[in-house]
């Protein structure tokens, strides 16, 4: 049978076999829905905190008659003004406001708040920070000078080694390309178990004896690997379907905090392209390791122990995430960044936060594409060389011998 | 006439285990050739290697004429061992995988399954999962698949395993329908009655090595003068010059040592009064002698 015609037909069923399967269906179905759930109840909770009614009592004589509503929050209910503070205690006791502030008459010395708080007040003070400022920066003149003191700074920032400065990112395109950079890596968890699975299910009831009688190693692996690729988009394509619905629900809806006007400008496409193009290369990485690893394991547990190991080299970089983020150009996060493993989520981060020079940007895919064409290469070697070794040790040298094409069966 | 599959010295070390040492045969289109030998004496080993599944350290395979290539596996049919279909996978579609694989069209495989299916007794199972078959079963369903495309050589590794004597005849008569349809048939089993009902020829591998090989009535043959059948009173396990005894239906199966002859034992039988003989006769030893026979003369000579 012509090598392509077995690929292809190995690449179905294994897509069809798995996409029928309950852990398939319930991975791909139920994650969404949690997370639906769990936005859900933070919203709830959020809205519920945001549209709180909030007093102040102001002994500073800082807000006029009628004061402004700052834009960022202009659907909240105006804050109620007390002549005291015992009435607007005893309104916080009743529960009529959530939180009490109180501008004693040296604040415009010491710019200190006094705040009597109830359960609900952590974004309440955020609301009243801006509150003051709106009303405090209302009497100047100058258009201008208003708005530069109610935004601040717009910091660019000058990276040494690189041409290019960083600033103006919108933090919505950010939080995007986060969630997509998520999303790819629990997808590549997820199809990295399930070739895993697939190799070593066969391995261990023996039924790989009867496929290389019939077709080629090459086109087995190949035919795995495509279909579990497959597998992965058909997730991929599911799971941005529910977020692009339910974000533009969500951040259209009268209830979110922040009023947001959807164009396709908020749409990350560089840091999605990026994303795509590290992507690509780690889950042939990440596809060959966990064939690899299926072939040289003697049962499906054994394969996860070891694959155990090899997937927490593609964490290393949350576990120093803090280090990632006080130092984005640091050495660290250059070595993290150049490390095949590790490259696509320490660029992710480092992005979020900075500028990575275009050099190491190169240099990454790079190496990134030439380790995992190099491993995809030697897999099918190590994956013939271990399926019918079940039951026996391994060792370093044994596993030198398949490297070199010496310890199984032909090529 | 061509071999379909010949093998020839072959060779294969585990590390520091030799598990195939010289082993030999040749098989031929329209045989059911019988591959027999203990647990462990590399039949299995042997049988990798000549499907090309492990590359052997030394000696030859020639499979159709030449070395195994990618077109010729679609005229192999393999039945492992150590079997096991996909076990959460329905019994249909798992056996139209592996038949498709083998190049089958679909919907070809498709009838012909049926086919099988209904022989089988298995098309009321075709929607069970795998696991949810008897090991008799499984053990069918794995004949389908080794069987469904029609190869030109069939490997069978202990094929009436967790069969029942109904499935067990009805395994045997496809199997000499496969002989009659010309194609060649290797069959290794430790059911060595099986052996004597449907091969013609035989090798022995004992210790990685062939130890015997040739047409099951010539190795009878060879092995005739050193067996007697006797029927009588008496004990007669503990006569001289006797390998190993055996008592079928009344009668005792002795089998000698090479230095002791028919007319010797009989002598020996005449001067001992506590033994009457009725029957007295040389018999072919059966393939379960010879093979105890050439096996525990080989361990004596290790020892």
């Amino acid at each position: 049978m012509p090598e392509i015609k077995a690929l292809t037909l190995v690449a179905r069923y294994e897509y069809m076999l798995r996409v029928k399967s309950k852990s398939f269906l319930g991975v791909t179905f139920g994650l969404p829905l949690l997370y639906l759930l769990i936005f859900g109840i933070i919203m709830l909770y959020t809205g519920s905190v945001m549209y709180a009614q909030i007093g102040y009592v102001d002994q500073a004589h800082l807000f006029p008659a009628t004061p402004q509503m700052p834009p960022l929050f202009a659907d909240f209910p105006q804050p109620q003004a007390f002549p005291d503070v015992a009435s607007g205690r005893q309104a916080l006791e009743e529960g009529t406001i959530t939180a009490l502030y109180v501008l004693p008459p040296d604040y415009w010395q010491g710019g200190t708040v006094i705040a009597y708080k109830g359960n609900k007040h952590a974004i309440a003070s955020d609301f009243f920070a801006d509150f003051i400022r709106v009303n405090l920066v209302s009497s100047v003149d100058d258009a201008n000078a208003r708005a530069r003191l109610l935004d601040g700074p717009h910091y660019v920032s000058e990276v040494q080694g690189t041409d290019q400065a960083m600033g103006g990112i919108h933090t919505v395109r950010m939080v995007i390309a986060l969630i997509a950079g998520g999303m790819f890596y629990l997808l590549l968890t997820l199809s990295g178990t399930y070739l895993l699975q697939a190799v070593s299910d066969e391995k261990e009831n023996r039924t790989l004896e009867m496929i290389v009688t019939s077709i080629s190693t090459r086109a087995l692996i190949l035919g795995k690997m495509v279909g579990l690729i497959v597998l992965s988009l058909t997730q991929l394509a599911i799971w941005g379907a529910a977020i692009l619905v339910g974000g533009i629900y969500v951040l259209t809806s009268p209830a979110f905090p922040i009023p947001i006007t959807l164009e396709p400008s908020l749409i990350p496409w560089r840091e999605l392209g990026l994303l795509t193009a590290f992507f690509l290369p780690t889950f042939l990485l990440v596809a060959s390791l966990m064939v690899a690893l299926g072939g040289i394991a003697n049962d499906q547990r054994q394969g996860q122990q070891y694959s155990g190991i090899f997937t927490m080299l593609f964490f290393i970089p949350l576990y120093f995430i803090a280090q990632l983020i006080a130092e984005p150009n640091g050495l660290l996060a250059i070595g993290l960044t150049l490390f095949p493993c590790t490259s696509l989520s320490t660029l992710m981060i480092r992005r979020a936060i900075g500028v990575v020079p275009p050099w190491q940007i190169w240099l990454s895919w790079g190496l990134l594409t030439g380790t995992a064409l190099a491993v995809a290469l030697v897999t099918p070697r190590i994956f013939r060389w271990g399926m019918l070794r079940t039951g026996q040790g391994l060792s370093l040298k044994k596993l030198r011998l398949a490297l070199l094409g010496q310890g199984g069966r032909h090529a | 006439m061509e071999p379909i599959v010949a093998v020839s010295h072959l060779r294969k070390n585990f590390g520091q285990v030799q598990a195939v040492s010289d082993v030999s045969f040749a098989v031929y289109p329209g045989e059911i050739f019988g591959l027999l030998g203990p647990n462990g004496a590399g039949k299995t080993t042997t049988i990798r290697m000549m499907l090309d599944i492990f590359r052997p350290d030394g000696g030859e395979v020639t499979i159709f004429g030449g070395a195994m290539s990618e077109g010729k596996k679609s005229r192999l049919g393999y039945l492992p061992e150590e079997r096991g279909l996909y076990k959460n996978v329905k019994l249909e579609p798992a056996l139209l995988y592996l038949a498709r694989l083998k190049g089958l069209r679909k919907a070809e495989a498709q009838h012909r399954l049926t086919q099988w299916l209904h022989r089988f007794e298995l098309f009321e199972h075709r929607q069970k999962k795998i696991k949810a078959l008897s090991h008799g079963m499984q053990q069918k369903a794995q004949l389908i698949a080794a069987l469904i495309h029609e190869p030109d050589l069939l490997v069978i590794d202990e094929p009436f395993a967790g069969l029942d004597p109904v499935n067990t005849r009805l395994v045997k008569e496809i199997i000499k329908e496969q002989r009659a349809a010309g194609r060649a048939i290797i069959m290794s089993t430790h059911q060595l009655h099986q052996v004597e009902a449907l091969c013609s020829r035989i090798a022995l591998i004992n210790d990685g090595r062939t130890v015997l090989y040739g047409e099951i009535n010539d190795i009878k043959r060879q092995f005739a003068g050193n067996a007697v059948e006797v029927v009588g009173e008496g004990k007669f396990s503990d006569l001289e010059g006797v390998r190993s005894a055996r008592r079928i239906d009344g009668a005792w199966h002795l089998y000698l040592d090479e230095h002791t002859r028919p007319r010797d034992l009989l002598r020996q039988i005449a001067q001992r009064d506590e033994l009457h003989v009725q029957r007295f006769e040389v018999s072919y030893p059966s393939l379960d002698d010879i093979f105890i026979s050439v096996v525990s003369q080989q361990e004596t000579a290790h020892a």
